[in-house]
């Protein structure tokens, strides 16, 4: 029989010897390894759909201000703009040579809450999230009378909504909905699946709608008159609602290399002073500030697995002095201190094998399960295999026990050989 | 003084000048001079706590003596403990009362266990012969050795301390617990597979009943001064 084979007999049984108290350590070591793994797999799917909140878009454009304050209000439907881009402008933009569409939005209204978006067919078209996912519709289709609302998901989960209720649009933002569009009462037309994004607390509507309900409104006040419902869509028809000024707009380039040269002409455009930015660059700025959350999440992870792995020392330490004379008896076999110490580090290694091996079973068992759910549910992309990064993080697991283990290693090094053995 | 010439001159096990005390009790042991030859077969006698464990843990290198030369198959222990490990493995088998199997270590594993350490690595087939011949059924080599009954724990713990051919078997008080049957059928089987190894044995025990076994017989007093008031040079 090989030294080796003989050693790790040797190991296995002396764990086996105290399997309960092994066992309750192993899982310990497992249960920190799911929790470290799980919050690195949210961490990554949270960062990755964050950047994703928004895909396939190559420039946001909007009125300057900050990168992050367009992104935020655009994109997330945090904030307010502090200036509208004119239609004019717009349209300058979408005739660049290397723009390839255009699609608007404008903010502003609400509904319970929930902001409203008035954008165009192509924002269906166009607008990506995740790993290039397009808007897909739960039930109905998008917009095809002026007073035609679309829902995300949430908004009409929470709310109770389905096809063909109507609701009233509130001038403003704000949960109280102080100031009521209801004169001109709009009708559920789709329900868009849910997607982990902003696009979910969202109602949509047409321009040429946003422009309807303002059509008597003045300075931010209603005027007194009041243009019935079925004069606004002749308007529509006629093409007399086009808006003057959009909040903001996506917009998509013809080629990767154009991205740049776009962005600089919009920034540069003389008319009107516009922000042009990049959605991943500017995703990236705002993730490094909300990130530190994620951070300390992390931060608490490490803290459990070091706390498992002073129990694992704990667990060795306290079995050590009933082992004195199994030690003993290796020693008095010719087993050179520092072999006795390499066992005791060995069993460390293993324990925390075996507690790594079965953490990464029971993240990796329940990602089917848990991975569609959380994709529906919030948007997150778990990965399916093992990253560089977390084969990284469980082998500075096992190496933090390993140098755990030099601890009750060091106090095996100094039990005497004859000690605990028969004596005098 | 108790030395006794080898058939072939070469030594299994030499003292010369051996001093020792325990620093904690005062307890000090003096050897002027042993020598046991290759394949000899001594019984040394005493009362309990006179000290013969003492002395065998000092022939093991278990325990550094204070001054004085040991010597295990013509090679000298070395006097820094931590440095008489190799000899140890590669030359001296120890049976001791208690046995010390590891309980849990299925018992194949457990006479295998010095050739990890040092000893002559042998194929496990020898192993198993060996047990075979001490007559531990096969059925019980794979069982943890703390299982096996105190008869079969003795045979396991003589197969241990014969694996790998090491020159010199020592052997503490391994009879003391035995009733005199079970005694007389151990120290058989003991001298059969020590001869057979080609082994030397050195024996220590209270138990006068099993002198007659021995060809020669010491006791401690005539090889050693034992006690706390002796004086040492050292």
């Amino acid at each position: 029989m090989s030294r080796t084979r003989l050693i790790a007999r040797l190991i296995a049984s002396s764990l086996w010897s105290r399997r309960l108290a092994v066992s309750m350590v192993a899982l310990a070591v497992a249960v920190s390894t799911v929790l470290l793994l799980s919050v690195e797999r949210l961490r990554t799917g949270a960062r990755d759909s964050f950047a994703a909140t928004i895909s396939g878009t190559d420039l946001i454009v909007g009125a300057r201000s900050g990168g992050v304050q367009l992104i935020l209000y655009s994109v997330f439907r945090i904030g307010n703009a502090t200036n509208n881009i004119s239609w004019e402008s717009l349209q300058d933009v979408a005739a660049l040579d290397d723009v390839a569409w255009v699609v608007p939005l404008s903010l502003g209204d609400s509904h319970r809450g929930y902001r409203v978006v008035a954008t165009n067919g192509d924002y269906f078209e166009h607008y990506r999230y995740g790993r290039n996912r397009r808007l897909s519709f739960e039930n109905g289709a998008i917009f095809d009378d002026l007073f035609d609302v679309v829902l995300g998901a949430e908004v009409a989960e929470a709310l109770g909504y389905k096809l063909g209720d109507r609701i009233v649009i509130a001038h403003g933002l704000g949960e109280a909905d102080l100031v009521r569009h209801d004169d001109l009462p709009f009708t559920v037309s789709g329900i868009l699946q849910r997607n982990g994004t902003p696009v979910d607390r969202s109602l949509h509507i047409s321009l040429e709608a946003m422009t309807a309900i303002h059509v008597d409104w003045q300075s931010g006040a209603r005027a007194a008159r009041t243009t019935p419902a079925d004069v606004l869509r002749t308007m529509e028809e006629a093409g007399l609602l086009a808006p003057d000024a959009v909040t903001a707009a996506l917009v998509g380039t013809s080629s990767r290399i154009a991205v740049f040269r776009t962005a600089r002409a919009i920034n540069d455009y003389p008319e009107e002073p516009l922000l042009a930015v990049l959605p991943g660059i500017a995703l990236q700025e705002l993730w490094s500030v909300i990130g530190t959350a994620e951070r300390a999440l992390a931060a608490i992870s490490a803290m459990v697995v070091l706390t498992a792995i002073v129990g694992l020392v704990a667990t060795i330490l306290a079995t050590l002095d009933q082992r004195r004379r199994e030690i003993a008896i290796l020693r008095a076999l010719g087993a050179r201190p520092s072999v006795v110490a390499g066992l005791l580090v060995a069993e460390s290694g293993t324990i925390a094998l075996i507690g790594v091996g079965l953490g990464l079973a029971m993240v990796l068992g329940s990602a089917p399960a848990l991975g569609g759910w959380l994709r529906s549910a919030y948007g997150l992309d778990l990965p399916v295999g093992l990253s560089l990064c977390e084969g990284i993080i469980l082998g500075s697991i096992i190496l933090a026990a390993l140098l755990a283990g030099l601890l009750p290693a060091w106090r095996a090094y100094r039990i005497g050989l004859a000690d605990r053995l028969d004596g005098a | 003084m108790a030395t006794q010439p080898t058939d072939n001159g070469h030594v299994a096990l030499e003292l010369r000048d051996v001093e020792f005390r325990y620093p904690s009790t005062g307890f000090a042991l003096s050897v002027p001079a042993f020598t046991l030859g290759a394949g000899e077969r001594v019984l040394l006698r005493g009362p309990s706590g006179s000290g013969k464990t003492t002395l065998l843990a000092l022939a093991a290198g278990l325990l550094a003596a204070d001054r004085g030369t040991i010597r295990v198959d013509d090679r000298t222990m070395p006097t820094r403990l931590a440095a008489c490990d190799r000899l140890r493995a590669e030359t001296i088998g120890i049976i001791y009362q208690q046995f010390n199997l590891l309980a849990s270590l299925d018992t194949l594993s457990n006479v295998l266990l010095p050739t990890a350490f040092g000893r002559r690595r042998v194929e496990a087939g020898t192993a198993i012969d060996l047990l075979d011949q001490l007559g531990i059924p096969s059925q019980l080599h794979a069982a943890p050795a703390g299982r096996l009954s105190v008869g079969q724990q003795q045979r396991v713990a003589i197969a241990r301390a014969l694996i790998g051919a090491p020159p010199l078997i020592l052997a503490d008080e391994p009879t003391s617990a035995l009733d005199p049957d079970s005694r007389d059928a151990f120290l058989e089987v003991l001298f059969d597979t020590v001869a057979a190894a080609g082994a030397a044995l050195l024996l220590v025990s209270h138990d006068a009943a099993i002198s007659h076994r021995f060809p020669r017989v010491h006791d401690l007093r005539d090889i050693a001064r034992t006690g706390d008031a002796i004086g040492l040079v050292g």
